[in-house]
């Protein structure tokens, strides 16, 4: 029923051209292409050292989204092209724009512009079919308190129409690889934070999803938690899953991306992997880099970041 | 909508609401264990409050003269008598509960000139000469209560004349029964003490047998015997048999409890699954699974539904048991002749009823949780609406109240009254059918608005206060030129029940005014304010676009081909159909008259050719229309709109005369593009209709129209009507697609 979308052609598979700096340009293009994937070297250059140089086809994609809340856009001309198996960072400051982003792509909220594509599937033709390619887990997500976690994975899997065996045999995975053992048959109240955290992510990876939206997973968790958190992500990337990560720990987006867009305003202010941040910044760390693009951006909105700046670079110089 | 999924969504809710403790609480442990020990430990603690009551001494206060010796003693018996001079503050000492009553004899006479005897003149009509009574004197003086007092109390003259007739030998030569005055004695109680009030019943019972017995003392001193006093007896006699009374108190109590409870039923799990799954972060992970938002909201309905069904019938079935089993241990006590069975019917018609209160407090309950962000919000939306639901309901089981149709319109109300009759067997066919028509209308609605909320993500993720503009517009960031479906669904839906309330009982007063005000204040004026509220194009809603003058003359031949037409297919069809038509078509030019008007001529066709032409055309031609035109085809959008033209004439006579010129106005409103078009169509036509009915009344062509068309206006009509269209479909530039361009406001 879903209108598929043709393989990307040849010449795109090959493409390995330079990145440029800023890929936040709008494109030219108009509407009539959004079916027909077309060259552009600016969606699918940046690549970094971790990842194949053979630029795999992408797998998702978003052009132009916007979202407007009343008379002001929280997010506008926003286009983002991942490939399988990258883990893509999105940073900003609160309020730049990055949970309606990650909430537009989850499918929670429509965008009034722009489109998204998601391994040959586009959503406005097919929601519920681009629903199931997505995972989706945010810091205050929370679970049914008086389902047990094992009750839960069963009730998604039957919502994402996963016929029963293999449902049986992926939650016994999934019990396995994030170790739910433990707790697999307690409600979920009696739960902790991190456990529930891993329950989640169970969640979200029941279904297989091609794509992996996780907004501030970690939040509030404790070290050991977190730690785990972040090894089920690199996993998920070996899978070929790609995953869209938003975090305000540094650290963990330094360890984890092979690229990172800056949101400033709704709008991308930089994007690229990270030694193309310190490269274009001419920084040392991601917290320079950061405060740079911002700074860049909107001279007022970081009014100590300068002299905070120009304090580190004297350091690193 | 899937099934299975919808079921996999119910299932899980089911099992999540009957895991928690609160749902079990007021679904199943409140009906079943409440009632019944409230309604044994209310009745035993008030039995046992009254019991100890009567048996406890109360302190009596007296004031003013003394009273007999025999009455003294009865009133020492059970109570503590206090004598109090007549201006201490005993209102006070009562206040403040040192004496329970007070017996004032102080308190004026009532000044009594009559003997207490016949009158002489009436004597002869008397069963009983006086010449048998016995002279007084010989008994009275031995009588103690004519004794003087005790030498303690204080000696008055008003109490030596207490109870004794006045000087006996003076009435004697008469043979007139005297007796002084008749003595008022006050009890002074407090009601709102319940000890003040035992005491005052107490000591008037007293007052009343010593009043009975001093009475036949005296009878017998004149040897009257004690029914001669009494005219008659008064009797009543129930012929309502026990079960009859039964239903009676069943049809009074259980509906507003039924309802009570149910809603209860539906508030919690309403609250829980919505407001709740938010605040507890669940409802977005539910968002994001490939489901759509009408398999939620259905999954979440079903589950409220079938806790809210389950609560009313647990309930239903607990207080039938409480009250049987109460009635019983009353009728052991005494005598009462009350039998609350009902029957299989009953049973069956109680469920039904039930489960409609359940479908739509469910909805109500859905809709208004929806809104909120948190539990406690949740509860804030969802009381208001749980009084607006019950308190109607409230006035329908209040002794007196008549059901009427109109009522069965009202949801809740008109349940309360189906459960009533049909307890008491009193339930007429039609109102049942109005209540179940009415409860499933809103119920659709509000399932209808629950499921805009769940598609709303503003009212989802929304972070400060609700927008109702919000709610309705689908999309802030780009304003919608013309007016959604929904729109119309909203608008028509209103003006229906303004018209249905407010224009028809209006038209009833004055029918020149009522109609005036109909036309402009219920069609033309809300149409226009949703259109400036929803910030639409008001120009290419209406379809104000300048009609060419070439493109009159073939809207004229149209109207006056389309009159006899529309006139003869309406004439042999509706002869078919409807064989009373012709008293119909009668009736109905009578109505429509200059005399039934009384108002001029011109005004005549200011009020029924112009004002409907306007604003008729404005609601179905311009904001129906083009709603409808946004989504569907050029067909389906003037066939609907016909339709809900013909059906706002709210006649079955006329709705297949009004759906066809619903047809040709909307054609030519399509193909002109303006609004200007249709409204010079429809007034004409109206103006025309008229004319005839006035002025040519007594004419062949009035009559040939009006009462049996002749055939040959058949070709006449089809060559003016055929002509116009081909005409105007020559010269009118073929209309641009409205629906591709504006369904996307992107482009």
């Amino acid at each position: 029923m879903e209108p598929t979308i043709p393989p990307p052609e040849p010449s795109n598979t090959n493409e390995s051209a330079p990145a440029p700096s800023k890929t936040n340009e709008p494109t030219p293009d108009s509407d009539t292409s959004l079916l027909v994937p077309e060259p552009d070297a600016s969606l699918l250059a940046p690549v970094s050292e971790n990842i194949r140089q053979d630029a795999a086809p992408w797998c998702f994609r978003i052009r132009d989204l916007g979202k407007c809340f009343g008379t002001h856009w929280a997010v506008r001309n926003l286009s983002i092209t991942l490939r399988h198996g990258e883990v893509y960072g999105l940073l900003g400051p609160n309020g730049a724009g990055k949970t309606t982003t990650l909430r537009m792509i989850a499918g929670l909220i429509e965008p009034d512009e722009g489109s998204l594509q998601l391994s040959g599937v586009d959503r406005d033709a097919a929601p519920l079919e681009a629903r199931k390619k997505i995972g989706f887990v945010t810091g205050s997500t929370g679970l049914y308190q008086r389902l047990t976690p094992i009750e839960l994975l069963h009730f998604f899997a039957k919502l994402h129409e996963i016929p029963k065996h293999d449902a049986q045999r992926r939650i016994d995975e999934l019990v396995e690889a994030l170790a739910l053992h433990s707790f697999a048959k307690q409600q979920a109240a009696t739960l902790s934070t991190g456990q529930k955290q891993r329950v989640n992510l169970a969640r979200a990876l029941l279904h297989q999803p091609t794509l992996l939206i996780l907004d501030e997973p970690t939040a509030g968790l404790d070290i050991i938690s977190a730690d785990f958190i972040l090894q089920t992500i690199q996993k998920a990337r070996k899978d070929g899953r790609s995953v869209i990560l938003s975090t305000h720990i540094l650290t963990e987006t330094e360890l984890l991306c092979d690229r990172i867009g800056v949101l400033f305003g709704g709008k991308l202010a930089q994007e690229g992997s990270l030694a193309q941040l310190f490269q274009s910044t001419q920084t040392h760390s991601l917290a320079q880099a950061f405060l740079k693009i911002i700074q860049q951006a909107d001279p007022l909105a970081a009014p100590h970041a300068s002299a905070q700046l120009n304090h580190a670079t004297e350091n690193a110089s | 909508m899937r099934w299975p999924i919808v079921h996999t969504l119910w299932k899980k809710e089911m099992l999540e609401m009957l895991r928690d403790r609160r749902t079990i609480l007021i679904m199943v442990l409140l009906p079943l264990v409440l009632y019944p020990v409230i309604g044994i430990i209310t009745s035993q603690a008030q039995s046992a409050h009254v019991q100890k009551l009567q048996a406890s001494r109360l302190r009596v206060g007296l004031v003013g003269a003394a009273l007999p010796a025999p009455l003294m003693q009865k009133l020492l018996r059970n109570n503590e008598l206090e004598h109090i001079p007549p201006y201490a503050p005993w209102k006070e000492r009562l206040a403040q509960k040192q004496l329970h009553a007070i017996l004032d004899t102080s308190y004026p006479s009532i000044p009594s000139t009559q003997p207490v005897s016949t009158p002489s003149t009436a004597q002869p009509k008397h069963p009983r000469p006086p010449t048998n009574i016995a002279p007084p004197s010989a008994s009275l003086p031995k009588h103690p209560e004519t004794a003087p007092p005790a030498a303690s109390l204080p000696a008055s003259t008003k109490a030596a004349l207490l109870l004794s007739p006045r000087s006996p030998s003076t009435s004697l030569p008469s043979m007139r029964l005297t007796a002084p005055p008749p003595y008022t004695i006050r009890v002074i109680y407090l009601s709102t003490w319940d000890a003040s009030r035992t005491a005052s019943r107490r000591i008037e019972d007293i007052l009343r047998e010593f009043h009975r017995e001093a009475l036949q003392k005296r009878l017998q001193d004149f040897r009257i015997a004690p029914a001669f006093v009494q005219v008659f007896t008064v009797k009543t006699q129930d012929t309502a048999s026990a079960q009859a009374r039964g239903r009676d108190l069943l049809g009074t109590m259980l509906p507003l409890l039924l309802i009570i409870m149910t809603i209860v039923g539906a508030l919690y799990p309403a609250v829980d699954l919505t407001a709740g799954e938010k605040e507890r972060g669940t409802l977005e992970t539910l968002l994001t699974a490939p489901i759509t938002s009408i398999e939620i909201v259905t999954g979440k309905y079903l589950t409220i539904f079938c806790i809210s069904l389950a609560t009313g019938l647990l309930n239903m079935f607990s207080l039938w048991l409480t009250f049987s089993q109460g009635l019983r241990m009353l009728a052991s006590n005494r005598k009462l002749a009350i039998d609350m069975t009902l029957n299989f019917q009953h049973y069956l018609a109680l469920i039904g009823f039930l489960a409609l209160i359940a479908a739509l407090s469910s909805a109500v309950m859905l809709s208004m949780a929806s809104f909120a962000r948190s539990f406690k919000e949740g509860q804030n939306y969802t009381t208001p609406a749980y009084l607006l639901c019950f308190m109607p309901a409230f006035l329908a089981t209040l002794p007196g109240a008549k059901p009427s149709l109109t009522s069965a319109m009202i949801p809740f109300v008109n349940v309360a009254y189906a459960i009533k009759g049909t307890i008491k067997g009193d339930l007429s066919l039609d109102y049942a059918l109005l209540t179940v028509f009415s409860m499933l209308v809103v119920t659709v609605a509000f399932l209808r608005l629950s499921a805009m909320i769940f598609q709303n993500e503003q009212v989802l993720f929304r972070e400060g206060d609700i927008s109702w503009r919000g709610l309705f517009s689908q999309n802030t960031a780009h304003p919608q030129p013309l007016p959604n479906i929904s729109d119309t669904f909203f608008l028509l839906s209103l003006q229906f029940a303004l018209f249905f309330y407010v224009g028809l009982s209006l038209q009833q007063k004055n029918i020149a005014l009522g109609t005036a005000i109909t036309l402009w204040g219920i069609f033309l004026l809300p149409a226009v304010l949703w259109a400036r509220t929803r910030h639409l194009d008001i120009k290419a809603t209406f379809r104000l676009q300048p009609l060419p003058l070439r493109q009159i003359p073939p809207i004229l031949l149209i109207v006056l081909g389309g009159l006899p037409l529309v006139l003869i297919i309406t004439y042999y069809t509706s002869m078919w159909l409807f064989p009373d038509w012709l008293e119909f078509a009668r009736k109905m030019n009578e109505s429509l008259s200059l005399k039934s008007f009384g108002i001029s001529t011109p005004v005549f066709f200011l009020i029924l050719a112009l004002s409907p032409g306007i604003c008729e055309e404005a609601v179905f031609r311009g904001f129906a229309l083009s709603s409808f035109h946004k989504r569907l085809s050029p067909q389906t959008a003037i066939a609907l709109s016909a339709f809900l033209f013909a059906a706002f004439h709210l006649s079955l006579y006329r709705l297949l005369p009004t759906f066809l010129l619903g047809l040709v106005f909307g054609w030519l409103c399509w193909r002109t593009g303006s609004l200007y078009a249709s409204v010079l169509a429809h007034t004409l036509h109206n103006a025309l209709s008229l004319a005839i009915g006035l002025f040519f009344a007594k004419t062949a062509i009035a009559r040939s129209l009006d009462q049996q068309p002749a055939v040959w206006w058949l070709p006449l009509g089809l060559i003016l009507f055929v002509t116009g269209i081909v005409w105007l479909h020559r010269i009118a530039p073929p209309p641009r697609s409205a629906k591709t361009p504006l369904s996307d406001p992107r482009t």
